[in-house]
């Protein structure tokens, strides 16, 4: 946020100690509403996301990851080795400060660093120790590894993924990108908003468990309370369904309410067998999908996917083409809403990406500072909260504590 | 002694939503104490109450298993809001609110006269969170969605699929989920800006845009570097092997090595054959280069495991692996059950079933309250008679006019 302005969480301290995607995904929802997030990373390689690609003009350098630079923005970055005593007592003091503790790793390190909510609270009472792990603080996967593609797996993502031809044979696939550490990301943040405001009917702080397993796990939480219901296996093939042909590529439409597919029959010119019974309720078109799909099909494959998509609207029937990043870059509409946004660069460039999920109109300033290069705020961290010398600082640097 | 009130009690929320997004986003805020009244239209209901998955022999309105696992810690009363008397009662519901949720397509509340300045002028300190396929402005606003068509127009379905084919597509309810989970987030986030300025406010969420902001790294590629990145399997730079391989029977497990010592270990839970100590295999970049003919003589390996027993013994040897799993496979899981993923709740039509908790665990907590999703106008008497003061005759007058039921 910009500097000066009032955000909603305006003066509340996190100090973040988080890898990857899931944690500092967190820590960036929480800087976005305005508090003051201490990064701080391990001395030489930093957070693993500097050393994942894409790279600013495929240049690798641990300043230059788009992934790191984008979940990082507004923070403050330290370097510290809390595996030095010295490191672990600086940590400490940084956090006697800190309203949120955020950690971001496995639960095998967080013994290891000795950082549980019984050790932080013992330094600060008050303070909300917020902790994503793979698999959460307790039960039989707590010490599992962890990551994206063992998540997207054992969570139940891949079950509802599906390659351009589905076919059983051939493996089950996770989605783009980093679907499931970033939904842990999004429920850490939400789960820090409810800390807070129990800390405040309380006036205690207290442990918040995320497990990434159980973000992803509760995406299918509708699938899986079916089974209390019948159990039943999904398949996997069944996900492509609402993808279309075009003449130039696919369009995904969904007309599940009957009168839905009494508009998009309209659209299509009433042909006869679009009058069958078998098609008029959801249950039959559901039943028959097989058919119906090459028969839409073959309607479909004579347009566009622009074409499709606009006829279909115009109609109010669900639809919307499959497009690219640089398609939806074009997006008339989305830029009139202002959405996407100048992501800032430790390089100085501002290129846009995809802004906020959510903007509120008071609270939520935007804009802002570029995620720190590796270990850039240390020396101003450490002198101005911790009152630490600059010689301390120096001796520090060349004993690897910072 | 620690105060064990739930964080939102004492917040009111007028919950006009439906289908998975907006459900979603109040049941977790109804768990968190906040007393949600969710509003369906008498003659017109929340569309997921029959849909899709029908519980056998119940009526259509009560319930469907969707529904169930979507409305918990909800009261429910009905108001058809599309007539006047239907909107003089909604807003008076708004005035004793605190926030209002919603996500019809655009026009329903506008039309209906339930926009944010309308409920501004009852409430001027009111919250209001919306949310529909493309949000409320720009040329497009009027476009209708379900979830899933967004993993398409956003390109989230671009990048997944098969190392270099076509675009595949993400299923279930993946949109939805975010939005909810965004939803939710920007409720709480609102509720505390106007704890410390009065202020309320509209937030206008796009389900396209919450679904964009979880692909931001393809996008900067593009907009950096000029690359439209496609599907990538599920391979990741510099792991091998990173795959999902098939095993005994229907299983698959996932296995990802990242580095050295990941790759002894695993090696030496193959018991090193022969072929781990190719020098096509020796570091992890020659593994990366060589992936492919690796990954075969590993499923080689994995077509004798079982993906459960192995996922097992992979990871009490510090090896990051995962069964591929379904919902069907979750529903027991051991994990989950453990740590109480599942919560049951008892209802009449119902009976004693399941719902998925907020995905996270408070200690000491409290952790959340449960109870059962609305049947269609349960709470009617409730909300209408004892939270707005209404009387029995005026009461009846409503439902002989059929603005309630």
């Amino acid at each position: 946020m910009a500097q000066g302005e009032d955000g909603v969480l305006s003066g509340v301290r996190v100090v973040e100690y988080a890898d990857f995607v899931s944690g500092p995904y967190s820590g960036r929802h929480l800087a976005e509403l305005g508090a003051e997030v201490i990064k701080v990373e391990p001395p030489g390689f930093g957070d693993s996301a500097r050393r994942t690609g894409p790279y600013a003009h495929d240049d690798p350098a641990s300043d230059n990851s788009l992934l790191f630079n984008y979940l990082n923005v507004n923070k403050l970055g330290v370097t510290l080795n809390l595996q030095s005593e010295t490191g672990r007592e600086w940590f400490l003091k940084l956090l006697e400060d800190a309203d949120v503790f955020l950690y971001g790793g496995s639960a095998g390190q967080l013994d290891r660093l000795r950082l549980s909510y019984r050790e932080v609270c013992l330094v600060t009472p008050r303070i909300i120790g917020v902790y994503l792990t793979p698999f959460g603080l307790s039960g039989p996967y707590r010490d599992f590894q962890g990551g994206e593609l063992v998540m997207a797996h054992v969570g139940g993502l891949a079950s509802v993924t599906a390659g351009a031809l589905a076919d059983p044979d051939r493996p089950p696939l996770k989605p783009g990108g980093h679907q499931a550490l970033m939904i842990a990301g999004l429920y850490g943040a939400m789960a820090t908003l409810h800390a807070l405001f129990a800390r405040e009917t309380t006036g205690q702080g207290q442990e918040v468990d995320v497990s990434e397993f159980e973000a992803v796990t509760s995406f299918q939480a509708g699938g899986m309370i079916r089974q209390a219901f019948s159990r039943e296996a999904t398949t996997r093939e069944a996900q492509g369904s609402f993808l279309y042909p075009a003449q130039d590529g696919t369009v995904a439409i969904n007309p599940m309410q009957d009168y839905m597919w009494r508009a998009m029959a309209g659209v299509m010119g009433n042909p006869e067998w679009a009058d069958r019974p078998e098609f008029s309720t959801r249950a039959g078109r559901t039943a028959n999908r097989r058919e119906l799909f090459d028969l839409v099909s073959g309607w479909t494959s004579q347009f566009l996917k622009e074409e499709l998509y606009q006829r279909l609207q115009g109609a109010r029937v669900p639809a919307f083409p499959t497009n690219t990043v640089a398609d939806v870059l074009r997006s008339e509409h989305l830029r009139e809403r202002g959405f996407f946004e100048e992501v800032p660069l430790p390089s100085g460039e501002k290129p846009l990406a995809p802004g906020r999920r959510y903007r509120l109109p008071r609270g939520m300033p935007g804009g802002g500072r570029a995620a720190p290069r590796l270990g850039e705020h240390t020396a101003q961290v450490l002198t101005e909260r911790l009152g630490l010398a600059r010689e301390d600082l120096v001796t520090a640097f060349e004993l690897g504590v910072i | 002694m620690t105060d064990r009130r739930l964080p939102l009690e004492g917040v009111t929320i007028a919950d006009f939503t439906w289908v998975i997004a907006g459900p979603r986003a109040t049941q977790f805020l109804g768990a968190m104490g906040a007393r949600i009244i969710k509003i369906e239209g008498p003659y017109r209901p929340d569309q997921f109450r029959s849909s899709p998955t029908e519980i056998p022999g119940a009526d259509s309105e009560n319930y469907s298993v969707t529904f169930w696992g979507l409305n918990y810690s909800k009261l429910g009363c009905t108001i058809d809001f599309t007539q006047p008397k239907g909107r003089e009662l909604a807003l008076k519901l708004v005035s004793i609110s605190d926030v209002v949720t919603e996500n019809y397509a655009y026009g329903a509340m506008e039309k209906a006269g339930l926009a944010y300045d309308d409920l501004r002028n009852v409430r001027p300190d009111i919250i209001m969170v919306s949310s529909c396929a493309l949000g409320k402005t720009g040329p497009s606003k009027g476009h209708v969605t379900y979830g899933a068509l967004q993993h398409a127009f956003t390109g989230l379905n671009s990048v997944t699929g098969y190392e270099g084919e076509d675009a595949g597509a993400v299923g279930g309810a993946f949109s939805d989920q975010t939005t909810g989970a965004t939803l939710c987030t920007a409720v709480l986030a609102a509720l505390w800006h106007r704890k410390r300025t009065g202020e309320g406010q509209h937030i206008d969420v796009a389900m396209a845009e919450t679904t964009m902001a979880q692909i931001p790294e393809f996008f900067l590629d593009y907009t950096v570097n000029g690359r439209v990145a496609g599907p990538q399997g599920n391979s990741e730079r510099g792991a091998a092997p990173h795959n999902c391989f098939r095993c005994r029977g229907d299983g698959w497990l996932a296995i990802s090595i990242r580095n050295q010592e990941e790759w002894e270990r695993f090696s030496a839970v193959m018991s090193d054959p022969e072929w781990t100590r190719d020098p096509r295999f020796a570091d992890q970049l020659r593994r990366w280069r060589n992936r492919h003919e690796l990954e075969l003589l590993v499923e080689g390996w994995t077509r004798a495991q079982d993906a459960t027993d192995a996922m097992h013994l992979l990871q009490h040897a510090g090896v990051p692996a995962g069964a591929s799993y379904s919902s069907y496979d979750l529903f027991e899981n051991p994990h989950l059950s453990t740590r109480d993923a599942l919560v049951e709740l008892e209802q009449t039509v119902v009976g004693r079933k399941p719902v998925a908790r907020l995905p996270y665990l408070l200690n000491p907590g409290p952790n959340g309250r449960y109870f059962p999703a609305p049947l269609l106008g349960e709470h009617n008497d409730l909300v209408f008679r004892e939270v707005l003061g209404l009387s029995d005759a005026e009461i009846e007058e409503l439902r002989a006019s059929r603005v309630i039921r």
